[in-house]
């Protein structure tokens, strides 16, 4: 006996825990970039240097609504490959691909 | 990440059978995130506004005594989107791994969600980097602001000397034509 706690095992439903992890994380940043996107700070920027302020603007939005790589869109995506890797978790192979 | 969140990554990580990796990480974040809130108050105290910035997911909310209007307030939303930004190439890390331990679904719809996760890793890390790239856009717009700022400050003190040396040659140019000195006789000659 080391008096360590035994390292877990990998387990295969593991995988669904990770997804929905990420999927907060990814809510989460998406909320920030709204927040950022409407910030005093970066109106107040746009009344000195429109241009600036616009690109900065227009990288938020973009991080978030860039079609399937944006951040609103991944954090619905990951949470629904959490829901697709669950079932397949639970009911075996054949219902991995069964979700579209 | 909220607390909640990190502790749910926390959670995932040690199923993986990544304990000691997740518990890390997720020390590493919560370091990141006093770093970055240090980092924050190291700004508003540059601008001599008081206590430290709005920590993470409180970009529109400034607080009293924040400098949330200022180039400061927006190198502090720069530095919180690239925490996030760090956080979601950890994200990407760990659905990497989890992808790994989950490819041994065989058959042909298994290799179907199998791209769509390796889809939604790359999506994760390309998230990332938008994060990064607007962080450093906003880092640019403050300094730009910060120079714009102190060009017209410089402009206008320009302009006060300007003005305050034409009024004091005009006010030696009638001094010397004698302009002044009708001003200036003594009380009770006036209308002699």
């Amino acid at each position: 006996m080391s008096g360590h706690p035994a390292r877990p095992a990998a387990r295969p439903d593991a995988a669904p825990l990770v997804w929905h992890a990420a999927a907060a994380t990814v809510r989460e940043a998406a909320r920030e970039v709204r927040e950022a996107a409407r910030s005093p700070a970066l109106a107040a920027a746009g009344a000195v240097c429109p241009a600036e302020a616009e690109r900065v603007g227009r990288l938020l939005r973009q991080a978030l609504d860039d079609g399937r790589d944006g951040l609103a869109v991944l954090a619905d995506g990951l949470l629904l490959d959490a829901v697709r890797l669950g079932r397949a978790a639970r009911t075996g192979p054949s219902a991995a691909g069964g979700v579209r | 990440m909220t607390a909640g969140a990190a502790a749910a990554c926390a959670a995932a990580c040690a199923a993986a059978g990544t304990a000691a990796a997740g518990a890390a990480t997720a020390a590493n974040r919560a370091a990141n995130r006093a770093a970055g809130r240090a980092g924050s108050g190291a700004a508003a105290g540059r601008a001599g506004t008081g206590p430290p910035g709005p920590g993470p997911g409180t970009a529109g909310v400034p607080g009293p005594g924040t400098a949330a209007g200022s180039p400061d307030g927006l190198h502090g939303l720069a530095e919180r989107l690239r925490h996030r930004a760090e956080e979601m190439d950890g994200c990407a890390r760990r659905l990497g791994r989890a992808c790994d331990q989950a490819g041994e679904l065989p058959g042909a719809a298994a290799a179907a969600l199998r791209r769509r996760l390796r889809q939604r890793v790359r999506a994760t890390a390309a998230g990332a980097h938008g994060l990064r790239r607007a962080a450093a856009a906003a880092d640019a717009c403050a300094d730009r602001w910060r120079a714009e700022t102190a060009h017209r400050a410089a402009l206008a003190a320009a302009d006060r000397r300007r003005r305050a040396a034409r009024e004091a040659g005009a006010a030696a140019g009638r001094a010397a034509s004698g302009v002044g000195a009708r001003v200036q006789a003594p009380a009770g000659t006036a209308g002699r």
